[in-house]
């Protein structure tokens, strides 16, 4: 058994960097005002957004990160159209959205693959509805499923998958549709740790070789870290965005351990007191 | 001091010379399957026995009696003529019923003003015992096949409407949102999502409705006739002839399990997800 000790130069080469900045060129593909949300219940009111404002550039990865409950899942479903804001707009290449977008896709935290349908039907559902026809829509599937390496399971029944799997096919569904934007919501909450880093992993480079634009919202620093471009920072009540980083490390991120990489800790160390100086919670 | 060498085998050799897990005994559990019963069986036939030795056999016949009497019924012709009438009945009114309920509660687990309008009184009916009715249907169309089939549809009907509706009213919020970010139009959200998740509750319903309705064929036929089971079993028991009426008793419940086997055969086959998947 020979032991393969890796020198890797990339650490701390940022013409890698430069190379992805120049890929973005900066424009906003996605671009969210002054969105307002208020939650009422018997017991409390919850204000989830109190005028954010936030611009997705095209191409990039941005994470939205905070504790539970501080409307930044809230965000993700207004901007896909599944909660009605109470005030503010929203826009994709320019053009005001109202309702659901044909051009962005969703990806769930609870799967919810349809349980009557083979994997390839539910990775074809979004095909469905845009009326593509039988042999162009499981050809498309297909493709999509191969993506996610599960080409293999294409007619068995969701059920038969493990969690992990079972979120690959939710990203292909999503991805089915080649959706301008992609967001997705903490979408790898539920598996164990060893698959979310597989899928962590997956993701970016699915990112990567398809030049999506990608809206992640997750708690977890770490994985924020790992996958984005950019992290907006949300506080709780009233949920505002209060800062954005810029996550300046060299990309492929799955080539050399991130989390031991020195600008890595300092970004965890000033989000997470960000964070913790935020309302409600302990310091 | 001698030593042993120890052979290492590698690669698939190691693999295929451990020992492996024993199989699953899957023949051993279907025996069992067919055992318990048997031997369940077996055990009450002995208690019936037993007791019916010290009791008039106008209160309780012995096991012999019965099947002696069931194998009569079937020589002479009557079960047959009985079973030709009340069978057909039964699938009328079970499938008239079954459709009726199914595309009604669909309506009203779908449309709410049409629950708001209607609601009230399907509750209403379905806690009301509907053999009150069937002095107003032997009005309506006389003492016949007619009045029978009738009380079949209206006893199936509401349980399983009831349970559509519900299944409709009850889909998993996180489906329809799957369905809805999709850019499923709402026709296609009904067809594709909300009516195929609730198929689960309306396979409950249809259970229910399968068993309703083979009581509603006795008890019309023990009200409304002088044909077909019901009418047998009423007969008998007002002559005394206990052995053909436990005959009889048998008859019906071995009609109510073929059917419900039928719908979970039904079930099995055509929405397996139902019962493995979820």
């Amino acid at each position: 058994m020979t032991y393969e000790v890796q020198t890797d130069t990339r650490i701390g080469d940022l013409t890698t960097m430069d190379q992805v900045n120049a890929a973005q060129d900066g424009t906003p593909i996605l671009q969210v005002k002054e969105m307002c949300k208020t939650f009422f219940t018997k017991e409390r009111t919850v204000v989830a957004l109190d005028h954010v404002d936030l611009s997705v550039h095209t191409g990039e990865f941005i994470s939205l990160v905070g504790p539970s409950g501080c409307g930044k899942t809230t965000l993700l479903r207004i901007i896909d159209g599944l909660e009605q804001a109470d005030a503010g707009t929203r826009s994709l290449d320019g053009v005001p959205l109202s309702g659901i977008s044909q051009d962005m896709a969703y990806v769930f935290q609870d799967i919810n693959l349809l349980p009557w349908r083979s994997v390839l039907e539910n990775a074809a559902l979004g095909l469905e509805a845009r009326g593509m026809n039988k042999k162009d829509r499981s050809e498309r599937a297909m493709e999509v499923l191969e993506m996610v390496g599960l080409a293999s399971f294409a007619t068995s029944p969701p059920y038969t998958l493990s969690g992990g799997m079972q979120q690959r096919v939710g990203v292909a569904r999503a991805l089915a549709v080649r959706p301008k934007v992609l967001l997705m919501d903490e979408p790898f909450g539920q598996l164990d740790n060893f698959t979310r880093e597989a899928l962590q992993v997956e993701i970016a480079q699915l990112w990567a070789k398809l030049g999506m634009t990608i809206v992640f919202v997750t708690h977890d620093v770490d994985e924020a870290i790992f996958l984005s471009d950019r992290i907006a920072l949300f506080q709780p009540a009233p949920g505002r965005i209060t800062e954005i980083v810029d996550v300046d490390l060299p990309r492929p991120r799955d080539e050399y351990d991130v989390r031991a990489h020195p600008r890595a800790l300092e970004l965890r160390s000033h989000i997470m007191s960000h964070l913790r100086a935020g309302k409600g919670l302990p310091q | 001091m001698s030593m042993k060498v120890i052979e290492v085998q590698v690669g698939e050799d190691l693999v295929s010379t451990m020992p492996r897990p024993p199989k699953p005994a899957i023949s051993q559990r279907g025996w069992t399957i067919v055992a318990a019963p048997l031997a369940v069986i077996a055990i009450i036939s002995a208690l019936w026995e037993l007791f019916a030795s010290f009791v008039s056999p106008v209160l309780i016949p012995s096991p012999q009696r019965v099947a002696s009497d069931f194998g009569a019924l079937f020589k002479a012709g009557t079960a047959q003529g009985a079973l030709s009438i009340s069978i057909r009945e039964l699938y009328i009114g079970l499938f008239i019923g079954l459709v009726a309920g199914i595309l009604l509660g669909m309506l009203i687990g779908r449309y709410s003003l049409a629950e708001g309008i209607l609601g009230p009184f399907i509750n209403s009916a379905n806690a009301t015992p509907l053999n009150v009715l069937i002095p107003l249907l032997i009005l309506w169309v006389g003492i016949s096949s007619k009045a029978r089939i009738l009380f079949i549809i209206l006893i199936t009907f509401f349980p399983v409407l009831l349970n559509t509706a519900g299944g409709l009213r009850n889909v998993s919020k996180g489906y329809v949102e799957v369905g809805k970010t999709m850019g499923l139009s709402e026709r296609q959200l009904v067809r594709k999502v909300i009516l195929p998740a609730s198929v689960p509750y309306i396979l409950a319903g249809v259970r229910i409705g399968v068993a309703l309705a083979v009581i509603g064929m006795i008890v019309g036929e023990m009200e409304v006739s002088n044909v077909g089971l019901g009418y047998l079993l009423n007969f008998y028991g007002e002559g005394f002839q206990t052995g053909r009426l436990l005959a009889l008793v048998f008859l019906a419940a071995l009609i109510g399990v073929i059917n419900v086997t039928i719908v979970r055969l039904i079930q099995r086959r055509f929405f397996r997800w139902t019962i493995v998947g979820r």
